[in-house]
């Protein structure tokens, strides 16, 4: 990542007083901006609160909610839970694959706007099978929706 | 107030202010296995292995157990056993098991509670330990994840004591794992190479970088002309690994040892200890001539050192630019034996000095001024592997020329000990009522940080000294704030200094303070006591060094800047 803008990091460090015990909300506030935890601001924030670097990075990989990994625009968690295995998940995550250039080893596009993630039950079972896009929720994915989704977020991207 | 007393196995424990159970039940002959506990470190109560029962049946950690008057625990009831059986089945199921070749098998605690408790490896279930990978970047020290139990010791001691943080706790579950943050490896982060975090560690996940097996091939060449130096406190922590006292020094069967394991010349690093004093010495006071901004600190300790340009490089023109007096000896031995194929060995107590001896600063004319540094440890293994009855050889001395020392020299082994030589060259004054009052002046002891002030003719000088980084840190931060002023600090990163060094066989803190009795006691077996006396020096200065004294014993690091 070169030419972090560390302005706005500090504008979070100043929000919460560079306060070590709030270090989680701090992670939380860059993550939102970023979409993930880009490594450059993370050892900014330990020398700003007088963290080790070592020790943040063990707090950032404790949570499942933090990523390290520079994500693309759009997040799409596809589920492979039984429930969505069963009604054919795995075709569903195939075609999203092939229309956004990604595959299980390389979960970004080129492009910037996707990264996918295979996650277990998204606990929606009912709906399955799920994708979920950043937060919003779409059900009874066919690998034909799913295409047409690639499609719609390119346009609006 | 009466006595206080608790019951642990139908024992009357009599304690006073110990930290915990655990501590009590040591102190009285009973011995509860505990892997993440460490009396200089917080506690942190997670390995489960020290559980003890009470009356009421219910089990608790005795790391993490206030002693009270009365308490009465059980540490091997069927339950307990029971416990620990499962605790370390857990902890085997997730490690890399091969003890025939790890480092650390037969001291490592891991292993010697597996054989204690009748602990086998669960067969049939897939072991689980890490798969991140071994990290080889230090000089100094190998970590090594698949075999961590994540006891956290060393992130603790890192943290603590030396207030770096090079390693934590990282990710969760079953990929979890002790690491330096971001995937970096420990050469990237702020590690100075102390090797305390392999001192607390009871397994072979961080150990010392073996370097035996190189050792073994130069003394074997009959071409090579092994020259080996040991350092102060390397005679005073050698002696348990052979059953012997640690309060006594075991200089002269160091010696032969060393001889008889075919080394060709023996010195002692005590003379240049000794010149370290008399550069030091003149370079301070030419400061405090010139108006030179102080404090100026010490430069012997390649930990403390290598913190101060990873954490404080402004601070580097402070230091002294003397070399440590592994380099004098270093630069003397290529001198004494200039066209010979010398091969230059450092004995220390000290796992960073394996990376200061690579430093490109110390290669003089061409050549590199150490060869390879063995660690306290590693010459205990070398003399076990040569079949030599240590307990038994009888003393030998250094070779000559360069053989004499004074006890300025030998006390560089503790904390203290190079600002006490200092003070002895400063007054110089070798009658033993000044002697004395200098001992008394507040320069000894084991304390993490002591400051006090001596008068030398017309001048106050004001003086600290710190071992530990952590402590270092604080005494930086009160001189910076303009809280407190100094002229002179030294540091050493180890806790204790050198004889406690993270190259010493692991020692508790009753250990240390053997050590340090023993240093004294080298030092009073001394008849010369100020290193001016050295009967060397004239040799030295005049005849080996001839005008290139401060080209050779010097060392400006690149964060020195210009002088
Ligand atoms: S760390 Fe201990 S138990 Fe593990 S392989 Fe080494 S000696 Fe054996
Ligand atoms: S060698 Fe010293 S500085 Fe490096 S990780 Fe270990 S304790 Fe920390
Ligand atoms: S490396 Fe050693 S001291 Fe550190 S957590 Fe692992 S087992 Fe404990
Ligand atoms: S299995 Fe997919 S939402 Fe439950
Ligand atoms: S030593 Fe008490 S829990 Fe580890």
């Amino acid at each position: 990542m070169e030419n972090m803008d560390l302005r706005f990091i500090d504008s979070v460090l100043e929000k919460h007083d560079s306060d070590k015990s709030k270090i989680i909300a701090i992670m939380q506030d860059v993550q939102e901006q970023y979409r993930y935890l880009p490594q450059e601001a993370l050892e900014y924030i330990a020398e700003k609160v007088g963290m080790s670097e070592s020790k943040l990075y063990g707090v950032a990989t404790f949570y499942g909610n933090f990523s390290l990994d520079a994500k693309g625009k759009y997040v799409m968690k596809v589920c492979r839970g039984t429930a969505c295995h069963v009604r054919k998940s795995s075709n569903v995550l195939q075609a999203l694959y092939d229309a956004t250039g990604t595959s299980e080893q390389k979960p970004n596009s080129d492009d910037g706007l996707f990264t996918l993630e295979i996650v277990s039950c998204l606990g929606a079972c009912g709906l399955s099978p799920v994708v979920m896009v950043n937060d919003t929720v779409h059900a009874a994915m066919t690998p034909e929706k799913a295409r047409a989704l690639v499609e719609q977020l390119k346009e609006e991207a | 107030m009466a006595e206080k007393k608790m019951i642990i196995d139908g024992i009357e424990c009599p304690f006073t202010n110990e930290r915990n159970v655990l501590e009590v039940a040591r102190k009285n002959g009973i011995d509860i296995p505990s892997l993440c506990y460490c009396e200089n470190l917080s506690i942190y109560g997670g390995c489960r292995l020290c559980l003890v029962e009470n009356e009421k049946g219910v089990m608790d950690a005795a790391c993490s157990m206030q002693p009270r008057n009365g308490l009465v625990v059980y540490t091997h009831t069927k339950k307990v056993l029971d416990s620990r059986h499962t605790t370390l089945q857990l902890l085997l199921s997730s490690h890399r098991a091969e003890c025939l070749t790890c480092d650390e098998s037969g001291r490592c605690k891991l292993q010697e509670y597996a054989h204690r408790y009748n602990v086998v490896e669960p067969r049939f279930t897939e072991n689980t330990y890490s798969r991140a990978p071994l990290d080889v970047s230090s000089p100094s020290i190998t970590r090594d994840p698949s075999k961590c139990i994540l006891c956290g010791l060393c992130v603790r001691m890192c943290a603590e004591v030396q207030n770096i943080g090079a390693i934590d706790f990282t990710k969760r579950g079953k990929k979890a794992v002790v690491a330096p943050g971001f995937g970096k490896t420990l050469i990237e982060t702020g590690c100075v190479g102390c090797g305390q975090c392999a001192a607390v560690c009871p397994t072979g996940a961080i150990t010392i970088n073996n370097q035996i097996p190189e050792m073994w091939r130069m003394l074997n060449d009959p071409k090579k002309k092994v020259v080996v130096q040991f350092a102060p406190s390397v005679r005073v922590g050698l002696a348990e690994e052979f059953s012997m006292p640690a309060s006594e020094p075991v200089t002269g069967k160091l010696v032969t040892a060393l001889k008889r394991l075919g080394v060709d010349v023996v010195y002692d690093t005590n003379l240049t200890a000794d010149l370290t004093i008399m550069e030091e010495s003149a370079e301070f006071l030419e400061k405090v001539k010139n108006g030179d901004k102080l404090p100026m600190f010490t430069s012997c300790c390649p930990g403390w050192i290598q913190h101060v340009e990873k954490a404080h490089p402004h601070l580097m023109p402070q230091v002294s630019t003397c070399g440590s007096p592994m380099e004098m000896f270093g630069a003397l031995i290529r001198q004494q034996f200039k066209d010979e194929d010398v091969y230059s060995v450092a004995i220390m107590p000290c796992t960073a000095k394996k990376f200061e001896a690579q430093r490109p600063e110390l290669e003089k004319d061409g050549k590199r001024l150490i060869d390879l540094v063995l660690t306290t440890d590693e010459l205990a293994r070398l003399i076990k592997a040569a079949g030599i009855d240590f307990k038994n050889l009888p003393d030998s001395e250094p070779d000559s020329p360069l053989g004499d020392y004074t006890g300025a020299g030998v006390i560089f082994g503790v904390t203290g000990g190079v600002t006490e030589a200092v003070i002895r060259r400063v007054l110089d004054d070798a009658s033993p009522e000044t002697l004395k009052t200098i001992a008394e002046c507040g320069v000894r002891g084991l304390e993490g940080i002591k400051a006090f002030e001596v008068a030398a003719g017309d001048l106050k000088l004001r003086i600290a000294v710190a071992n530990g980084l952590g402590n270092a840190d604080k005494l930086i931060e009160k001189v910076e704030s303009g809280e407190e002023y100094f002229d002179f600090i030294e540091v050493m990163a180890c806790p204790n200094g050198c004889i406690g060094g993270g190259g010493q066989p692991p020692a508790s803190n009753a250990r240390k303070a053997e050590r340090f009795e023993a240093i004294f006691k080298a030092d009073d077996a001394c008849e010369l006591k100020i290193p001016q006396q050295n009967p060397a020096l004239g040799y030295v200065y005049d005849e080996l060094l001839k005008g290139r004294a401060h080209e050779l014993l010097h060392i400006h690091y690149p964060a020195h800047g210009h002088h």
